[in-house]
C-alpha cells in the first residue's frame, strides 16, 4: 500500500496550494447548498404567494421570542468560529480551542432552542402535515438543523485536532474551511428567520 | 515514492484493496466503467423486454404492470446509473488529469468516495428490486411524477433515496473536475490551449455542480412526502403537483446536457486527430460549451407545456429553448468546417465521432418541432418525444461513449482491439439503432401516445420494425463489448500514440504510469496543431 | 514553493464591529416587521437578511479576499435561483387562481378549539387537539402511524373508509340484496374499474380496499353500501371515492355484484 496513489499516500502537495483547493472546493460546495435550500425558498415564495392566509395563520403560531434568540445564538457562534480561524491564523493555540468551544456551545444552545419551538408545537398537533405552511416550516428548519448537526460534528473535529496541537499559522486550512460550512449555516439561518417568523 | 514505483503502470497492480481503495484516477475511471456498464446491460435487457412485448399488437410476454415495471427500469437505469456519469466519471476521470498536465485531480480521495457513493446509492436502487415484481419494483416511470409516485405501493422510496445518494456522487465529481481544472493545469497550459474535451468536462462540471442539489431536495420532498404527509406536492393541502415537475425538470433538463457535453468534447477530440486538420473555430467550440451550460438552466418549462402552466411561461420557455439551439449549431458547424479539406481516415473512432455528427443533427432538429408550442400539442408524450430523445441520448452520448472508448482504448488498456470488427460492430450498432427509432418518429407523428402496453392494429408494421431494430441494436452491443472484451484479454500490444494525436495524454507510455508523468510537462502550444510544423 | 502567502489576517477590531452590526440588524428586521408596509414586507425583509448575510460573507467568511472565480460561485447559484423564483412566478402568476377544485384549510380553520392554544403559549397544556386525533389513529389500519397522518386522515383518506363505515354500524339494519348480478358487473367494469379491480383486471389503487374485503366485511351492511355509493363524501367527507351519480337500481345491482365475492 506504499505505491502513490492509494488512499494512504497521496502524491506529494505544494501546502498552499493545498490550502487554495481546499478552499476553493469548498466555496463551490457551498453553492451547491444555496441551491439545495434554493428549492426550498423557491416553494416558500410560491405557495405565500398563492395561499397569503395559511402563511399569515401559520406563521402566527410561530415564537418570534425564540426565532430571534436563535438567530442571535447562531450569530455569537459564527462570530466565535471566524474568532477561531483568526486564532489559528496566529497560532494562538489556547485562544482556538476556547472559540471553538464556545463555537460548539453557542451550536448546542440553537438546537436546544429548537427543541423548545418544536416539541410542544408537535405536542399540539401541529406537524409536517397540518398546513402547507407548517410542511415549508419543519422542512426548512429541519434541513437547516440537519446542516447545524453535521457543522457541529465538523467544529468537534476540528476541536479534536486543535487539542492535538494540528493547527497553526503554517496550516489552518481545516479551520477556515470548516468555517466557510458553518457561516453558510449562519447565512441561511439569517435569511429563515425573517421569512417564517416575522412577515 | 520509489524508483520502482515510478515505472509501473496503473494498471498492474492486482488485488482488491490495491483498486478498491485506490485513489488513482485512472483506476476509479476503470471502475466506474466496469460499473456503469454492467448497469448500461441489465437497463438494456429491460428495454429489450419492452420492445419484445410491443412486437405485435396485445400482450405478448408480460402483463400491463410489468411492462410499467420494464420501462421504469430501463429509464431509471439509463439515466440514473449509466448516463449521467457515463462519460466524465470513465473517460473523464482517466484522460482529465493527463490531458492537463497534473499527477491526479485536486482531490484524489474525494473522487474515490464519490465512487463509493455511486455504488451505494446503485445498491439502494437495487436493493428496491428485491421482492415480489409484482408489487415493490419501481413502476412511476423515470420521472417519478407526483401525484401518482405518492400514491403508487411500489418501492419509490428507496429508488428516490438511492437517486439522492447518487446526486452526492456526481456533485462531488463535478466539484473535483472543476478545481481540477482550475487549479492544477500545468504549466503554459492557459484556458486557450485546453483541449476542447476539458472545456466540455468543465461545463458539464458546472452544471452537475449547480443542479443537482434542486433534484436533492425535491426527491427529499417526495420522501417526506410519503412518510410524512407534508403537504409540497399534494394540492389538499395547498401543494402543487406541478412544482414538482418544475423542480424536476429544473434539474433533469440540464442533466440531458451533462450527457451530451462530454460526448461533444470527445467527438471534437476525434476529428482534428483523423482529418488531420486543425479542429476550426476553437474558441467557438469551447465558449459554446459554456453557453450550452448557462442556457441549458433556463429551457425546463418545456417539459411543461401540456401541463398547465400560465401562456406567459409557455412562450418565453419556447423563445429560451430555441435559444439553447444556438450553441449546438454552432458546435456542429464548427466539426463539419473541420471535416472540409481534411484528409480524414476513416478508423472506427472517427466513424463513431461522424455518426455522432449525423444523429445528433437528427435529434436536435426533431427537437425544434418539440419547442414550438402548437406542434408540441400534438407531438407531446407521442413516440415521437421518445425518438427524439433516444437520438441525443443513445444516438449522441452512447455513441460519443463508444467513440471515446474506441479512440482511448490503447492508451487505457496499452491493447489494440480489432479495427476490422470494431468497424462491423458499429454498422450493426448505426443500422439496428436507426431502425429502432427511425419508425418511432412516424408512429410519434401518427398519434402513438409513449408509454402504452398495447396499441392500435394500424401502428402494428411500424411497431414491428422499431422492434426488430432494438434486437440488432442490442445484439450490436454485444458484439462491440465483446470485441473490447478480447482486445482487453489478447489484443496485440498497443503503440504509445496509434493515431497520431498531440495532446498530451498520448505523450506518455500506454497504459500511463501511476504517477502520469515524471516530470510535470511545460505546454507551449495548443494540441490541434495538425498538418503544421507542430506535428514533425 | 510557497512565496504567496496563505489566507489573510484581518484586523481583529473587524469581527468584533461585524458581531455588533449583526446584532443590531437582527433587532431591526424585528422592529422592522412591525411596520406593514403592504406588499413590500418581504422585500423589506430580505433586504435586510441580505445585508446581514453580505457583512458574513465579506469578513467573517474572508470573502473579502476572495478571487474572481470563487466570486462567480457566490454570484452564479443566487442568480439561478432568482431565475428560478422568477420563472415559477412567470407561471403560478399568470395562471388562473378562480378555479381551484379544492381550497385548502390552514391549521387553524381545521381546529379552530386549538387554534389560540399553540400561539403564543408555548408551554400551556390544551391537548384536546391531540386526544381527538389519537382515536383516529387508534382505529387506523397502520396505514398513517406517523402523527401526520392523524391530523391529515380525513385528506388523505382512502384507509379511513372502514372506520367510517364502521361507526354507521348502529344505524345499519337491512340486509336484502334484490339486484341483477351481471348488470351490475357490466357497470363495474366500466366504472369501479379505475380504482378496483373487476375480476381481477384492472388497477387496484392504494386506499381502494379490494371488492372481497369489502364483501367478507360483515360490518358492511348492503344499507351501509348503498349509501357510500350514492354519496361517498356523505359518509366519509375527504374520501378519494367518487359520487358516479347511480340511481337507486345501479347501485343495487352493483351491490349484488359486490357480494359474489362473499365466501
Amino acid at each position: 500500500m506504499s505505491e502513490p496513489g492509494t488512499f494512504f499516500h497521496l502524491h506529494e502537495e505544494d501546502p498552499v496550494e493545498a490550502y487554495e483547493n481546499f478552499k476553493l472546493g469548498m466555496w463551490i460546495f457551498l453553492a451547491t447548498e444555496v441551491l439545495l435550500f434554493g428549492g426550498l425558498f423557491a416553494a416558500y415564495f410560491i405557495f405565500k404567494f398563492i395561499w397569503p392566509d395559511i402563511f399569515e395563520a401559520g406563521s402566527s403560531h410561530l415564537n418570534r421570542f425564540l426565532g430571534g434568540l436563535n438567530t442571535l445564538v447562531l450569530i455569537f457562534s459564527s462570530y466565535f468560529m471566524a474568532m477561531s480561524v483568526d486564532a489559528a491564523q496566529r497560532s494562538q493555540q489556547k485562544k482556538l480551542i476556547r472559540n471553538l468551544a464556545l463555537t460548539l456551545f453557542f451550536a448546542s444552545g440553537f438546537i436546544i432552542i429548537k427543541g423548545f419551538e418544536w416539541i410542544p408545537k408537535l405536542n399540539h398537533g401541529i406537524t409536517p402535515g397540518s398546513d402547507v405552511f407548517f410542511s415549508v416550516y419543519y422542512m426548512t428548519t429541519g434541513l437547516h438543523l440537519l446542516h447545524v448537526v453535521i457543522g457541529m460534528s465538523f467544529i468537534g473535529l476540528l476541536l479534536k485536532r486543535a487539542i492535538g496541537g494540528r493547527y497553526h499559522s503554517e496550516n489552518f486550512g481545516g479551520v477556515e474551511v470548516g468555517g466557510l460550512y458553518w457561516h453558510l449555516v449562519d447565512v441561511i439561518w439569517i435569511f429563515l428567520f425573517p421569512l417564517l417568523y416575522l412577515i | 515514492m520509489s524508483t520502482h514505483s515510478e515505472n509501473t503502470h496503473y494498471l498492474e497492480a492486482k488485488g482488491f484493496n490495491n483498486w478498491f481503495f485506490s485513489v488513482d484516477h485512472k483506476r476509479i475511471g476503470i471502475m466506474y466503467l466496469v460499473a456503469i456498464l454492467f448497469f448500461f446491460i441489465l437497463a438494456g435487457i429491460a428495454a429489450m423486454v419492452v420492445r419484445a412485448e410491443l412486437l405485435y399488437p396485445g400482450q405478448q410476454i408480460i402483463d400491463r404492470h410489468g411492462y410499467n415495471v420494464a420501462f421504469t427500469l430501463h429509464g431509471a437505469m439509463m439515466v440514473f446509473l449509466f448516463i449521467v456519469p457515463g462519460i466524465p466519471a470513465t473517460l473523464g476521470n482517466f484522460c482529465l488529469p493527463i490531458m492537463i498536465g497534473a499527477k491526479d485531480v485536486a482531490f484524489p480521495r474525494l473522487n474515490l468516495l464519490s465512487f463509493w457513493i455511486y455504488l451505494l446509492g446503485a445498491a439502494i436502487i437495487v436493493f428496491s428490486l428485491i421482492g415480489p415484481p409484482g408489487e415493490s419494483w419501481l413502476d412511476t416511470g423515470w420521472t417519478l411524477y407526483t401525484p401518482y409516485s405518492v400514491e403508487s405501493s411500489s418501492g419509490v422510496i428507496p429508488v428516490t433515496l438511492g437517486v439522492f445518494v447518487l446526486g452526492f456522487s456526481s456533485i462531488l465529481t463535478g466539484l473535483n473536475f472543476v478545481v481540477t481544472i482550475h487549479k492544477m493545469r500545468a504549466p503554459g497550459m492557459t484556458w486557450h490551449r485546453l483541449p476542447l474535451f476539458v472545456w466540455a468536462l468543465y461545463s458539464a462540471s458546472l452544471i452537475q455542480i449547480l443542479a443537482t442539489p434542486v433534484v436533492g431536495i425535491t426527491l427529499l420532498l417526495l420522501v417526506m412526502e410519503r412518510t410524512f404527509q407534508i403537504g409540497f406536492f399534494t394540492a389538499s393541502l395547498g401543494g402543487d403537483p406541478i412544482l414538482f415537475e418544475n423542480f424536476f425538470w429544473f434539474y433533469s433538463h440540464p442533466v440531458v446536457y451533462i450527457m451530451i457535453l462530454p460526448a461533444m468534447g470527445v467527438v471534437a477530440e476525434i476529428l482534428p486527430v483523423f482529418s488531420k486538420k486543425p479542429i476550426f473555430g476553437y474558441r467557438a467550440i469551447a465558449y459554446s460549451s459554456l453557453a450550452i451550460a448557462l442556457v441549458s438552466f433556463f429551457v425546463w418549462g418545456h417539459h411543461l407545456f401540456v401541463s398547465g402552466m400560465s401562456d406567459w411561461s409557455r412562450w418565453v420557455f419556447s423563445l429560451l429553448t430555441f435559444a439553447v439551439a444556438i450553441p449546438t449549431a454552432i458546435k456542429v458547424f464548427n466539426w463539419i468546417s473541420t471535416l472540409y479539406k481534411g484528409s480524414i481516415q476513416l478508423d472506427s473512432p472517427m466513424l463513431y465521432a461522424c455518426a455522432f455528427i449525423f444523429l445528433f443533427t437528427i435529434a436536435g432538429l426533431t427537437g425544434l418541432p418539440l419547442a414550438t408550442l402548437a406542434t408540441d400539442v400534438h407531438l407531446h408524450d407521442t413516440y415521437f418525444v421518445v425518438a427524439h430523445f433516444h437520438y441525443t441520448m443513445q444516438g449522441g452520448t452512447v455513441i460519443g461513449l463508444l467513440a471515446g472508448i474506441h479512440f482511448w482504448f490503447p492508451k487505457i488498456f496499452g491493447k489494440m482491439y480489432s479495427e476490422k470488427r470494431a468497424r462491423i460492430g458499429f454498422w450493426m450498432l448505426f443500422i439496428g439503432f436507426n431502425a429502432t427509432f427511425m419508425p418511432q418518429f412516424v408512429l410519434g407523428y401518427m398519434g402513438m401516445p409513449r408509454r402504452y402496453f398495447d396499441y392500435l392494429d394500424q401502428f402494428a408494421t411500424l411497431h414491428f420494425m422499431s422492434s426488430i431494430g432494438a434486437f440488432i441494436n442490442g445484439i450490436a452491443y454485444l458484439y462491440i463489448f465483446g470485441n473490447l472484451i478480447h482486445a482487453v484479454v489478447k489484443g496485440r500490444a498497443a503503440e504509445k500514440n496509434p493515431f497520431g494525436s498531440l495532446s498530451l495524454e498520448w505523450t506518455v507510455p500506454s497504459p500511463p504510469p501511476l504517477t502520469n508523468f515524471d516530470e510535470i510537462p511545460i505546454v507551449t502550444d495548443w494540441t490541434y496543431g495538425y498538418g503544421t510544423e507542430q506535428t514533425v | 514553493m510557497s512565496e504567496h502567502k496563505m489566507g489573510h489576517i484581518q484586523d481583529f477590531s473587524i469581527y468584533i464591529k461585524v458581531l455588533l452590526a449583526l446584532i443590531g440588524l437582527t433587532f431591526a428586521t424585528v422592529l422592522v416587521s412591525l411596520v406593514d408596509f403592504g406588499i413590500f414586507n418581504t422585500l423589506v425583509a430580505l433586504l435586510v437578511a441580505f445585508i446581514k448575510a453580505s457583512l458574513v460573507v465579506l469578513y467573517f467568511m474572508h470573502g473579502k479576499y476572495e478571487d474572481r472565480v470563487t466570486w462567480a460561485f457566490v454570484y452564479y447559484p443566487i442568480f439561478l435561483l432568482m431565475t428560478l423564483i422568477g420563472a415559477l412566478f412567470l407561471d403560478y402568476g399568470f395562471r388562473d387562481h378562480t378555479h381551484f377544485a379544492n381550497i385548502p384549510q390552514s391549521y387553524d380553520q381545521k381546529h379552530p378549539e386549538a387554534a389560540h392554544g399553540a400561539t403564543t403559549e408555548e408551554h400551556g397544556d390544551s391537548h384536546e387537539a391531540v386526544e381527538v386525533h389519537s382515536e383516529e389513529t387508534a382505529t387506523d389500519d397502520g396505514h398513517s402511524s406517523s402523527p401526520a397522518a392523524a391530523i391529515e386522515s380525513s385528506d388523505h383518506a382512502a384507509p379511513a373508509v372502514d372506520e367510517m363505515i364502521e361507526s354507521h354500524e348502529v344505524e345499519s339494519q337491512t340486509t336484502a340484496i334484490h339486484g341483477d348480478i351481471e348488470a351490475g358487473r357490466a357497470k363495474a367494469k366500466i366504472l369501479c374499474i379505475a380504482c378496483h379491480k373487476v375480476d381481477g383486471n384492472g388497477n387496484e389503487l392504494p386506499g381502494a380496499p379490494p371488492f372481497a374485503q369489502t364483501a367478507n366485511d360483515a360490518s358492511k351492511t348492503p344499507e351501509l353500501l348503498r349509501n357510500w355509493i350514492k354519496n361517498p363524501q356523505e359518509v366519509k367527507a375527504g374520501s378519494l371515492m367518487p359520487n358516479l351519480g347511480l340511481s337507486d337500481e345501479e347501485v343495487d345491482n352493483l351491490i349484488a355484484y359486490i357480494n359474489t365475492y362473499k365466501k
